[in-house]
């Protein structure tokens, strides 16, 4: 019986993928912000209610994070965008809507590990 | 086993890329070797993949033992490791892969140098590269090599999880460990999860959670980043708050760490698969090798004819007796055999022109 694979096919090794470029597209490096409302509804109202979640800090909700900038939020396709649009937009319309009242920029902080060159061996 | 000299591909280098092998040339030294292979006989291969298999059932029952001992002092591991190391073992968070790397002439037992049980590199090379290789040279032999296979069907163990990415994590300058890293998430991807790759520093912390850079919460991360540089890094101290599943877990600190070989020779005494190793350098007879606890690729390892010539034994030293790497006309070769999940999978070869094999060392593909 053979001991060597069969067959082997790659899903995303390629040169280009091997390459730095590739990374470009894992994720935005800028500050995110997220939207902070008085409710629930009305944070639902701009992004659904399965993007929102209880702020305890507010007692209120806070939205999913986007894109600090336009060109930031136009490269990821699944950039939630900065909401504020629920009356205008007509898609969830809820009476109550106030908008936004505050943004959260208080992103993850970020390099508290890799500080060294390479890992494996 | 033999090292059997062959033509090159004429067309070598870009059959290499179009597999996305971009560093088959280091600093302008070869690290593929293209004109040769190590040829082996079916009962050679029968002997290394169950001399891979009893070693890995041997460290996990060491794993066992230390843990229910609560003895982390030989490996030098303080309580904060050991809760984490705990956790995942009590917690049984599998395993997805490891390289042990065996000296082996063919006629004695391999005997077992170290385990890359944290974070083996030189994994696409032996998966992906010299299959290739077979099929295009000597398409009629076989090779000890179902690794990429392998993979996939482990990461299928893991279940999929439709909103939360499976993270992966490493040093995304190096190109080794960019190229594993990326090869590991490619066989992730074949087995149906979604994927997001990151740089170490990339890792974000939000107060409760790590974090990707869209600020989703990590729950499931692959890193090619040792354990001992997590624990000793910034965002180490909130390793305990998390629930996170590390791949690799945080119970392979203890067979990455090279105190385990004097652990195994304790447990296992004149195994044929082990060497006398100690942590005190005057119960090696004879010549010996001299290696730091936690290292990698040969750093800070020494060999020496015998204890009275080492100079120093300050310091976290494993003393192992010398079984020297076979000698080709120069060129001395060690096996890295593989382990994925808990089945012994394949192997590759890595070559060098001294006894230590170290990070300039040389690929070398295989056959039977």
């Amino acid at each position: 019986m053979s001991r060597k694979s069969d067959h082997i096919v790659l899903a995303l090794m390629t040169t280009a993928l091997i390459g730095t470029a590739v990374y470009a597209s894992r994720g935005n490096r800028n500050g995110l912000l997220r939207n902070q409302y008085l409710s629930q509804e009305e944070c639902a109202c701009d992004y659904g209610t399965d993007r929102c979640e209880p702020d305890p800090r507010t007692g209120g909700a806070i939205g999913p994070w986007y894109g600090s900038s336009q060109d930031a939020r136009s490269g990821d396709w699944n950039d939630p965008g900065p909401g504020g649009t629920c009356n205008t937009s007509g898609r969830r319309h809820y009476g109550g809507y106030r908008g936004p009242i505050g943004i959260d920029r208080s992103g993850s902080s970020r390099s508290g590990f890799g500080s060294r060159y390479s890992g494996g061996g | 086993m033999r090292r059997q000299t062959l033509a090159p591909r004429p067309d070598w280098p870009q059959r290499m890329a179009a597999i996305g092998f971009d560093f088959h040339t280091i600093d302008d030294q070869p690290y593929w070797v293209e004109g040769a292979c190590y040829r082996f006989d079916e009962r050679q291969i029968d002997e290394l993949e169950a001399a891979t298999q009893n070693l890995h059932a041997m460290g996990l029952e060491l794993v066992e033992q230390i843990v229910r001992s609560g003895d982390y002092a030989p490996l030098g591991l303080n309580r904060y490791a050991a809760e984490l190391i705990e956790r995942s073992w009590r917690g049984r968070e599998p395993a997805l892969y490891g390289r042990m790397d065996l000296s082996y002439d063919g006629r004695r037992p391999p005997k077992l140098l170290e385990y890359n049980a944290d974070t083996p590199t030189a994994l696409f090379e032996a998966s992906v590269v010299q299959w290739f290789w077979l099929q295009d040279c000597l398409p009629q032999a076989d090779q000890f090599n179902s690794i990429h296979e392998k993979l996939i069907a482990a990461w299928q163990r893991w279940p999929v999880e439709t909103r939360s990415p499976l993270h992966f994590a490493c040093v995304l300058d190096a190109p080794e460990d960019r190229a594993t890293c990326e090869y590991l998430r490619d066989t992730c991807t074949q087995a149906g999860h979604d994927t997001v790759a990151l740089d170490m520093s990339e890792i974000g912390w939000n107060g409760r959670a790590y974090t990707d850079l869209q600020e989703r919460e990590i729950a499931r991360l692959f890193k090619l980043y040792p354990w001992e540089w997590l624990l000793d890094e910034a965002f180490g101290a909130h390793l305990h708050k998390t629930a996170l599943r590390w791949i690799e877990p945080p119970w392979k600190m203890l067979l990455s760490n090279k105190a385990m070989l004097p652990l195994l020779w304790r447990r296992f005494p004149n195994h044929p698969n082990l060497l006398p190793a100690s942590t005190n350098a005057r119960d090696i007879d004879g010549e010996l090798v001299r290696k730091p606890r936690l290292g990698r690729e040969g750093e800070h390892t020494a060999i020496y004819s015998a204890a009275g010539a080492i100079p120093s034994q300050d310091g976290d030293w494993i003393y192992q007796s010398c079984w020297p790497l076979p000698d080709f006309d120069g060129l001395r070769p060690v096996i890295g055999s593989w382990i994925v999940g808990d089945e012994a999978a394949g192997i590759g070869i890595r070559e060098d022109d001294g006894p230590i094999t170290r990070n300039t060392s040389r690929f070398v593909p295989h056959c039977f």
